[in-house]
């Protein structure tokens, strides 16, 4: 048996009273309900769900239970304020309804954090002394017809539940303190190794002091807390947003006992099953004096009426003896895996069982004085987990809250309350795999350094490249340089005026060998390829159909790419982040959009402007050179021999700045031009001069053209488009055309207006005629009860 | 020979499987041997009384069967009553029809929200847009918008 809870909870019609907002936990409990009406003596076996109540005030010491319809509602807990609100733990027995003699083993109700033994006693039948019954008398109970839910005192009514303004005045649905503001705080309680000692921490401060040899967890209790300061007693905080969820002053309210079980057959109650156990062991036991030596008793946690011994999960908790034994006394413990230590793996055993009630919830909100501040729901961080609901039942699992935070059933909040049929349920958190996406970033042409430069160190630069140097000779040039003209060392210069520049100081450029004395910021190539644009957690709106396409509609804008239409169901419960991959060089960029760390969509732009360099070409340059001398050479040989010279143009050599965002220079080469000379004499001093004079070629810096993409918005933008509704009142849509669904089963599992693409009709004795309009009626859509 | 039919009236809608009925009456008519009658839609003759007037639902037990019916009346004190059978709700309190397996395309009461549903009055001429800037955007206006890279090879 999985003890989950569903939390696919109707809202209650007609104003009928909040009970119907119970919680469900095994299969037959829907059959329970007739259109939100609770019929008696359905088969609900093995079920246990929950009521938050309001006010715990006349509750104290109490047990609830039904005998009409097996319902056993147990109050456990004390130890708050009266007016606090408290959890009803109810359980379903299986089949001896009202003579079932332990219906709830865990009637007890603590008192100072010891048993109180008055409420230890079996149930029987004519109930628990001083216990309550909550009696569903009627064969339509909770309905607004006028049979009426009752509590029961010693077999007398004392509470009429539908006009009670009592502590039964305002039943929590178990969804909305789920997403509005309540969170379970797991306490232990744990003893040495002798069993003399009982003592309670929260989890968190067990595993951080008290995780030792010596100490053995054997109980788990949770603490129930509300967020707002002001309202933390009073009642569910439907308006909390989670921002001040725990509040410095903060305090406890009742816990919650998870002992509890569902026996599997009538009196006598030997027969209790590991899995019909909550899973939790017995908190809290006697303590007590014997032979001098003080002791603790867990023999009332471990004897039945009947002697017997309770059945625990036996893979997560033990049965030991004391020892030594001065007094033979077993008491149950929970298993180490360590090496006599508690691991992470018994720990998440514990929060298993708090799990599978389906609360955010804490290892403790409390540590050396500092309370957590943290808030549940989309902000929540890993002081605290969110229980995992699936298809809307509890599945055990919890989830951290920095984790949690992105799902779409932390987003979905207060906004699952009150509606009915497109009611979000399914959490769609189902991805599988590695879906990480790892970016191959490839490092910078090698031999290469980057840098950042302001116009100023911009135009010191060219300055210094065009007139800044003047060499002695053409050796020395071509000595400095290499022979390779200083402009060419730079090999692109991009104007990007968003790139996120690093901190740090500015270096001195080098041109080749030489200094510059220009300084410019060193980039290295991890600044250089990918920048965070934006990110933004998306939740759906409605909670249906109407979020997806074609009725919304999410585009994206991505700076200096543009506009990308996302698909929301991508995006839904996770957090859109969004990235710019950046070529440096050429500026051109790939907007990367991913769904959490996986990447989606990505689209293409332009994010610098290119600023071209000369096409100067060396190996041209170099021959040139050669190709002088060595004429030069057959020229002195050969006076008369036709020498072909080689002749430098300069264009331009200014820096030319533009202003606003068209604010680029571009570097435009020069030319080459060739003298051919015809006579030889004439030219060699020609030919020496131009070999004096071969200067690289210069580079021109002038103006580039505007890029639009500089013109517009640097930030990320969601623009979602969603419809309006045509009938702002669609309260009885639902029962007159339906919602839609794909659901099998029978008949029996639908209620209300029902439509049927098919039906199996065999076996039903009347006419084909009649079976023809059978289905013809099932197709149109009929009304079930 | 006579047979008994319950008289009810209906206060159910006809696509209504368990229809709410309210019993009228009991009373009986006479089958005749010469005469045929339709299972489905029979018309039955009945001793007259005022209070079946409110009858628009009746049970034959011959014929195990729930129908609606009108009524005529005449002036030989008799009233009689066109049947139609109602095999919806025959099938459903009779034959155990909530046990039939049926596959469900729209509900009441077990609405799924994700599947589209063309009858929702949506209005897709009406829409409303809600535009988010996302935070964290490291894209800042920086002082150094010039971004050269430089061959290192002698320096």
């Amino acid at each position: 048996m999985q003890i989950s809870i569903p939390v696919e909870l109707k809202p209650i019609k007609n104003g009928a009273n909040e009970l119907f907002k119970l919680s469900k936990l095994n299969g037959n409990f829907s059959s329970m309900y007739n259109n939100g009406i609770l019929v008696p003596n359905v088969d609900i076996d093995d079920s246990i769900f929950y009521w938050l109540v309001n006010s715990k005030s006349a509750l104290q010491s109490w047990c609830y239970w039904t005998t009409a319809n097996n319902v056993r509602t147990v109050v456990n807990g004390e130890g708050g304020e009266h007016s606090s609100p408290i959890i009803l733990q109810c359980s379903a027995n299986r089949s001896n309804k009202s003579t079932q003699a332990e219906p709830c083993e865990t009637a007890y109700n603590e008192v100072s954090d010891n048993w109180n033994s008055t409420n230890t006693q079996a149930e029987t039948t004519s109930g628990i002394p001083s216990n309550f019954q909550l009696n569903f008398t009627s064969t339509t109970c909770f309905s607004v017809t006028g049979n009426t839910p009752l509590i029961y005192k010693n077999n007398s009514v004392q509470e009429n539940l539908t006009t009670s303004l009592g502590h039964f005045s305002n039943l929590a649905n178990i969804y909305d303190f789920n997403y509005n503001g309540i969170l379970l705080e797991i306490m232990v309680a744990y003893n040495n190794q002798n069993n003399t000692t009982i003592s309670y921490a929260t989890l968190a401060n067990y595993i951080a002091n008290y995780n030792t040899a010596d100490n053995y967890i054997c109980g788990i209790r949770y603490n129930i807390c509300f967020g707002n300061e002001t309202q933390r007693y009073e009642s569910a905080d439907t308006a909390a947003n989670g921002s001040y969820f725990i509040t410095a002053n903060y305090k406890p309210i009742p816990y919650i006992h998870t002992r509890m079980k569902t026996p599997t057959e009538a009196a006598g109650a030997a027969s209790y099953t590991d899995a019909e156990f909550l899973r939790c062991s017995p908190f809290t036991p006697n303590s007590y004096s014997a032979n001098g030596i003080s002791l603790v008793d867990y023999s009332d946690t471990l004897s039945q009426a009947s002697g017997t011994k309770p059945h625990i999960t036996s893979d997560m908790w033990e049965i030991v003896q004391r020892q030594p034994s001065t007094v033979q006394i077993d008491f149950i413990r929970l298993k180490k895996s360590g090496e006599g230590i508690y691991t992470d793996d018994d720990f998440n055993k514990i929060r298993r069982e708090v799990a599978y009630l389906g609360f955010w919830f804490s290892d403790g909100t409390y540590n050396n004085g500092t309370f957590l501040t943290t808030p549940i729901g989309e902000n929540a961080t890993d002081d605290v987990y969110m229980s995992e609901i699936k298809n809307g039942t509890t599945t055990g699992n919890f989830i951290k809250g920095s984790i949690a935070k992105d799902t779409e059933q932390a987003a979905a909040g207060a906004d699952w309350r009150d509606k009915i049929g497109y009611n979000g349920k399914d959490t769609k958190n189902q991805d599988r795999g590695n879906l990480n996406t790892v970016l191959q970033r490839g490092s910078i042409t090698a031999g290469c350094k980057w840098y950042g430069l302001n116009a100023t160190q911009l135009n010191a630069l060219v300055t210094w490249i065009n007139t800044g140097y003047q060499p002695a000779s053409n050796d020395q040039f071509i000595n400095d340089f290499k022979g390779v003209n200083p402009a060419e060392y730079i090999t692109s210069v991009t104007y990007m005026p968003c790139y996120p520049i690093p901190t740090g100081t500015d270096e001195m450029i080098n041109i080749g060998p030489l200094s510059t004395s220009v300084t410019g910021r060193k980039i290295s190539y991890e600044y250089g390829v990918l920048i965070d644009v934006g990110s933004y957690p998306l939740s759906r709106e409605y909670n249906d159909f109407r979020d997806y396409k074609p009725y919304t509609a999410v585009s994206l804008y991505v700076p200096y790419c543009g506009t990308i239409e996302l698909n929301p169901a991508n995006y839904y419960g996770r957090t859109i982040n969004v990235k710019l991959m950046v070529d440096m060089s050429t500026g051109t960029c790939t907007g990367l959009i991913f769904a959490n760390d996986m990447l989606i969509d990505s689209i293409q732009g332009q994010c610098g402007i290119s600023i071209p360099l000369a096409a100067f070409n060396m190996g041209e340059y170099q021959n040139a050179i050669v190709n002088a001398q060595y004429q030069l050479k057959q020229a002195q040989r050969s006076e008369d021999a036709a020498m072909i010279g080689l002749g430098i143009s300069m264009i331009g050599g200014t820096l030319t700045a533009t202003t606003g965002i068209g604010l680029a220079a571009g570097i435009a080469g020069s030319i080459y031009s060739y003298y051919k000379l015809t006579a030889a004499r004439d030219n060699i001093e020609n030919i020496e001069y131009n070999i004096e004079h071969m200067q690289p070629k210069q580079s021109n810096i002038s103006s580039g053209s505007p890029t639009n993409s500089q013109g517009f918005e640097r930030d990320c933008r969601l623009i979602i488009t969603r419809p309006n509704d045509l009938e702002t009142d669609i309260s009885i849509y639902g029962h007159t055309v339906g919602y839609m669904t794909n659901k099998q089963g029978t008949l029996a599992d639908f209620h209300g207006f029902t439509q049927c693409s098919n039906a199996d009709l065999s076996g039903i004795p009347l006419t084909s005629s009649e079976i023809s309009a059978i289905h013809e009626a099932l197709k149109k859509g009929v009304y079930l009860p | 020979m006579s047979y008994s039919v319950t008289l009810y009236t209906n206060s159910s809608s006809n696509n209504t499987a368990d229809k709410v009925i309210t019993q009228i009456g009991e009373t009986s008519f006479t089958a005749n041997p010469t005469h045929s009658i339709s299972v489905l839609n029979p018309d039955i003759v009945v001793t007259y009384d005022a209070s079946y007037l409110l009858c628009n639902y009746v049970y034959i037990a011959l014929f195990n069967r729930y129908y609606y019916c009108t009524i005529e009346t005449d002036t030989a004190q008799r009233m009689i009553l066109h049947c139609s059978v109602d095999a919806l709700t025959t099938a459903y309190k009779l034959h155990s029809l909530s046990s039939k397996s049926v596959s469900v395309v729209r509900s009441e009461s077990e609405g799924a929200s994700d599947i589209i549903d063309k009858s929702f009055p949506v209005n897709p001429s009406k829409i409303w847009y809600e535009g988010i800037v996302l935070p964290n955007n490291d894209l800042t206006e920086n002082s150094y918008p010039y971004i050269i890279s430089v061959n290192s090879t002698y320096s």
